[in-house]
């Protein structure tokens, strides 16, 4: 244990004094802020967003409400179409409630699916595909591209910035001539790699993870429960670290030359982070393929058609409103008329859904099937496995979105469920009935899912660093001096 | 025999001996089989599916029963994009663009079913894809094969030995060149033989033909950069092992650092809305425009109000979709342009690092960049014009005239056999090419620059030899 200390401290001297370390981990502070600078700039615009929109849906019902009381007492006569009355306004948007998903605290350091999915949905009870098909706004060549975040740091660059402080750490003494003094004066092999070992994981873990302390303190709510996720995120990406620490030190044990030492390592981060998550992308869509979007439009469309003959008697009814604007106004009996061709939309649009569910089914099962692979198999790259878990710990994973995407339908189907009485049986809107309006409130995986889910990546981790650990301390006996 | 020739027969035996050569094959055969494999059989299969959903689209149209237009417009046409034989090469943006438009009354839509949603987490790393293997992993393969050509030689002295013989250095790394270039053809082989394929099985033989040269004349270019700038840092390195740093430091920071910055710098330069600006931009003109236009008209600002008869109520959608063309296309314009824009900046980004030129030039030729996704959305718009202009124009005829009874009228087959199918022609050949320019010229001066940089290392190292 002493030589270890001793060593650590004198290749500590030696790294401060040559230009590499102070180099890689400049680099690497340097990276890992702007990455953080941009995670944080993105994040901040897109809460902006949904702040607003949230402030918008809190005046909208007091406004609707106003309104409501103006209209019941004659001081106004309401808009056809935008009648606070009418449940077919007040259903279709007019009251502006939205369901909102919210950006986590630990959000900018992965962008993840936030540049690719909503978060937020305008609730109305018009069909699923005329509001839930569409994405973010974003240039296609920059989702290919993908973007500067912290996870890139980590999952991309850091390794390489690891594999170039260890690639030589044994090789290089080896062939410059030093080994054979360190060992001959008693060293030994385990005790020289692992202090010349934590010599290097010491710097490069303290600036990474030190960057991304202050900058999430000093910029993030954070409170108890996300500094305990700070923590784990921590040890995710020190087990990451150790993985290419472990794969470095076994390459260094094997008694080969540097430069073969760095073409087999570079070869294992092409292979581990570049050509596993793509190769594993395709295999996994052909194993579990999802049906034809093309497919699922004509049917939107041939159920669409059959919804309109269905209802082309109530669609034939002219609004009456022009020539009769009484209708316009509750009835005494609290009774509104809701036109016919509205209440033909609304029945249209629940029909599609209805029918249209199945195969919405079909496309959100194979993708939880395809995730599921993703978590079975992704051990087989820790980049793989890194990656989702700081998505996971951004809130910016494709799981999470699909669990909105999951409540929002929920939020729909109460929210038509609210109106279709309403709607179809023509009942005049209240302020009881705005009090009662479906509010949507996102919950949160359970606590005990999202730690499940951390501990078996931490194993997938873990798994491969002890055994690449144990290979190397196997073969620390033949390591050979010259 | 030419000294060249026997250098380069000399150097591919040693590539062939030491195994590099073999396994550099192996993985570049499995990964460019699997990856045209399932993107050809992807592009068959969704091309079999695009037809026979658009005919059915307008069939079902055509089929109709008798209903008032606004409801036949309102439930609109679905049109869905072709995906070219190319993109079996190059899928570009493909997954990432969606590829159905729903023609609907009032407003302009976007493609919606971008494959990427459709996707896990995964998608994120990339698309495996020919074009990938060819931009990413073979620069990687020439750096692995040829950094230790000339560095090798110089450490063991027979550089040196050669020379003394009476060869020229020129060469000797004419020789090695020829070797690198010949290992590079051999392996990357799979990828021409997929370009053939895909071109032999398309529609569109003669233009996916010419694409198909100009596509390889890109990529050839690109290997030649490659192959010229691992020859001069390994002219220019002190030993095998700084050259072999130096090219992977370079092949780093070109293929994973610089696109994703370059991707966020253009962002910084040429700002895109995000959804929310870019639909309360959208909405409010639109309605600003449309209040004017209802003032001017109907002497109202409440639309649809009580004070519009429904006499006039097929002029007033008529109108609004006028006024709306305009609103809609200033700003679907400004925010296409912004995506325009970020992708020429990356394009120019290219001059600096060959991989973003060619990664556009190669999209652009291969039918799957932004303009051909832009050129298919414009056509789609123009066709939902048609389609609501001859839709309002029947209202004004027919519809307004009854008065009050306006939603009775019923439109049948007639009106609906006057919207045309849907007939789109992706543009040709010489507007990819003109697309390309840009990324075109970055990827020739790239060129001539490696080129430069390879004769100023070969003359430096000449000087260093004697």
């Amino acid at each position: 244990m002493r030589t270890i200390g001793l060593i650590f401290r004198h290749e500590l001297r030696l790294l401060a004094a040559e230009r590499t370390l102070w180099v890689v981990s400049f680099l690497i502070a340097l990276v890992s802020l702007y990455a953080l600078v941009n995670g944080l700039a993105d994040t901040r615009e897109r809460e902006s967003v949904i702040a607003n929109v949230a402030e918008q849906q809190a005046k909208r019902v007091p406004a609707v409400l106003e309104q409501l009381a103006r209209v019941t007492s004659g001081l106004e006569s309401p808009d056809p179409f935008a009648n606070p009355v009418d449940p077919a306004s007040a259903g279709s948007g007019d009251v502006g409630r939205h369901a909102i998903l919210p950006y986590a605290a630990l959000a900018p350091i992965a962008f993840g699916q936030s540049d690719l999915m909503p978060n937020y949905y305008r609730m109305s009870y018009r069909a699923k595909s005329n509001f839930m098909d569409d994405g973010e706004l974003e240039n296609p060549w920059n989702l290919l591209t993908g973007r500067f975040d912290f996870a890139f740091v980590v999952v991309v660059l850091l390794p390489l910035a690891i594999l170039a402080l260890t690639y030589n750490m044994l090789s290089g003494e080896r062939e410059q001539g030093t080994l054979k003094l360190v060992l001959a004066q008693g060293g030994r092999p385990g005790s020289l790699i692992l202090g010349k070992l934590f010599a290097r994981t010491f710097p490069v873990l303290s600036v990474t993870l030190g960057v991304l302390f202050i900058f999430v303190l000093a910029t993030r709510a954070v409170d108890a429960n996300v500094a305990i996720q700070l923590i784990a995120l921590a040890c995710v990406i020190a087990l990451y670290s150790a993985f290419w620490f472990a794969i470095a030190t076994l390459m260094n044990v094997l008694n080969r030359s540097s430069a073969f030492n760095a073409i087999v390592l570079v070869g294992a981060w092409v292979g581990l982070v570049l050509v596993v998550p793509i190769v594993m992308n395709l295999a996994i869509q052909s194993a579990h393929p999802l049906p034809s979007r093309t497919q699922f439009a004509t049917q939107n469309r041939l159920i669409t058609i059959e919804g309109l003959n269905r209802y082309n008697d109530l669609l034939s009814a002219d609004y009456r409103y022009v020539s009769e604007p009484e209708v316009l106004k509750p009835r005494a009996d609290g009774t509104f008329d809701v036109q016919p061709r509205r209440r033909a939309h609304f029945l249209l649009a629940r029909d599609v859904d209805q029918l249209l569910d199945a195969e919405r089914e079909k496309f959100d099962r194979q993708l939880k099937v395809q995730q599921q692979s993703v978590d079975t198999f992704g051990f087989l790259s820790p980049a793989i496995v890194a990656y989702e878990s700081l998505t996971t710990f951004a809130g910016t994973d494709s799981a999470r979105y699909l669990r909105f995407q999951s409540q929002v339908d929920a939020f729909h189907r109460e929210w038509k469920a609210f109106f279709e009485p309403r709607v179809l049986g023509g009942r005049a809107m209240t302020a009881e009935d705005y009090a009662k309006l479906p509010a949507f409130a996102w919950n949160e995986t359970k606590d005990a899912e999202h730690w499940q889910l951390l501990f078996m990546r931490t194993l997938s981790l873990l798994i491969p660093v002890c055994l690449l650990a144990f290979f190397a301390w196997r073969r620390l006996s033949g390591v050979r001096a010259a | 025999m030419s000294p060249v020739v026997r250098i380069a027969r000399r150097e591919a035996l040693e590539m062939w001996r030491d195994g590099r050569l073999v396994a550099a094959a192996l993985i570049a055969l499995a990964l460019l089989a699997t990856a045209f494999a399932i993107d050809w059989q992807r592009q068959q299969t969704y091309e079999i599916e695009r037809r026979a959903a658009q005919a059915l689209d307008y069939d079902t149209w055509l089929k109709q029963s008798d209903r008032h237009p606004h409801d036949a417009a309102h439930q609109g046409m679905h049109v869905f994009k072709p995906l070219p034989a190319l993109a079996s090469i190059d899928p570009g943006i493909t997954p990432y663009a969606g590829s159905t438009i729903w023609l609907q009354a009032h407003r302009q839509s976007e493609m919606r079913f971008r494959a990427v949603q459709d996707a896990t987490g995964l998608q994120r790393f990339g698309n495996l894809s020919v074009a990938w293997v060819l931009q990413v992993l073979a620069p990687l393969i020439v750096i692995v094969l040829g950094f230790n050509m000339l560095s090798g030689e110089r450490e063991q002295g027979t550089l040196k030995q050669t020379l003394s013989l009476g060869v020229r250095l020129r060469d000797i790394v004419f020789g090695k060149a020829l070797a690198l270039v010949s290992a590079i053809t051999l392996l990357l082989s799979p990828a021409l033989i997929a370009l053939i394929v895909a071109v032999a099985t398309s529609e569109r033989a003669s233009d996916d033909g010419l694409r198909a040269v100009a596509l390889a004349a890109s990529y050839a270019a690109y290997f030649a950069i490659a192959v010229a700038v691992v020859l001069a840092i390994s002219a220019l390195a002190r030993s095998s092992r700084a050259s072999i740093a130096w090219l992977l430091a370079l092949w780093i920071v070109g293929v994973t650092l610089l696109p994703r910055a370059a991707a966020d710098l253009a962002r910084e330069l040429y700002r895109s809305p995000s959804r929310a600006e870019f639909s309360k931009a959208l909405d409010g003109e639109l309605s600003a425009a449309h209040e004017a236009a209802w003032k001017r008209e109907f002497s109202t600002t409440k639309r649809w109000g009580t004070e519009l008869p429904l006499a006039r109520w097929g002029e007033a959608l008529r109108l609004d979709d006028r006024v709306g063309y305009e609103v809609m296309d200033k700003h679907f314009a400004a925010l296409w342009q912004s995506f325009a824009d970020q992708q020429h900046a990356q394009a120019l980004a290219g001059t600096a690092t060959p991989i973003l030129a060619l990664r556009k030039a190669s999209m652009s030729l291969a039918g799957t960049d932004f303009a051909s996704h832009r050129h298919f959305a414009q056509a789609a718009e123009r066709h939902r014009r048609t389609m609501q202009d001859i839709i309002s124009e029947d209202l004004v005829h027919h519809a307004d005239p009854r008065g009050a009874g306006h939603f009775d009228y019923q439109a049948n087959h007639d009106l609906w056999e006057k919207i045309p199918p849907f007939n789109y022609a992706p543009p040709n050949m010489a507007t990819a090419i003109k697309e390309a320019g840009i990324s075109l010229s970055a990827l020739a001066l790239n060129l001539a620059f490696a080129f430069c940089f390879l004769a100023f290392a070969l003359r430096y190292r000449a000087r260093r030899l004697l």
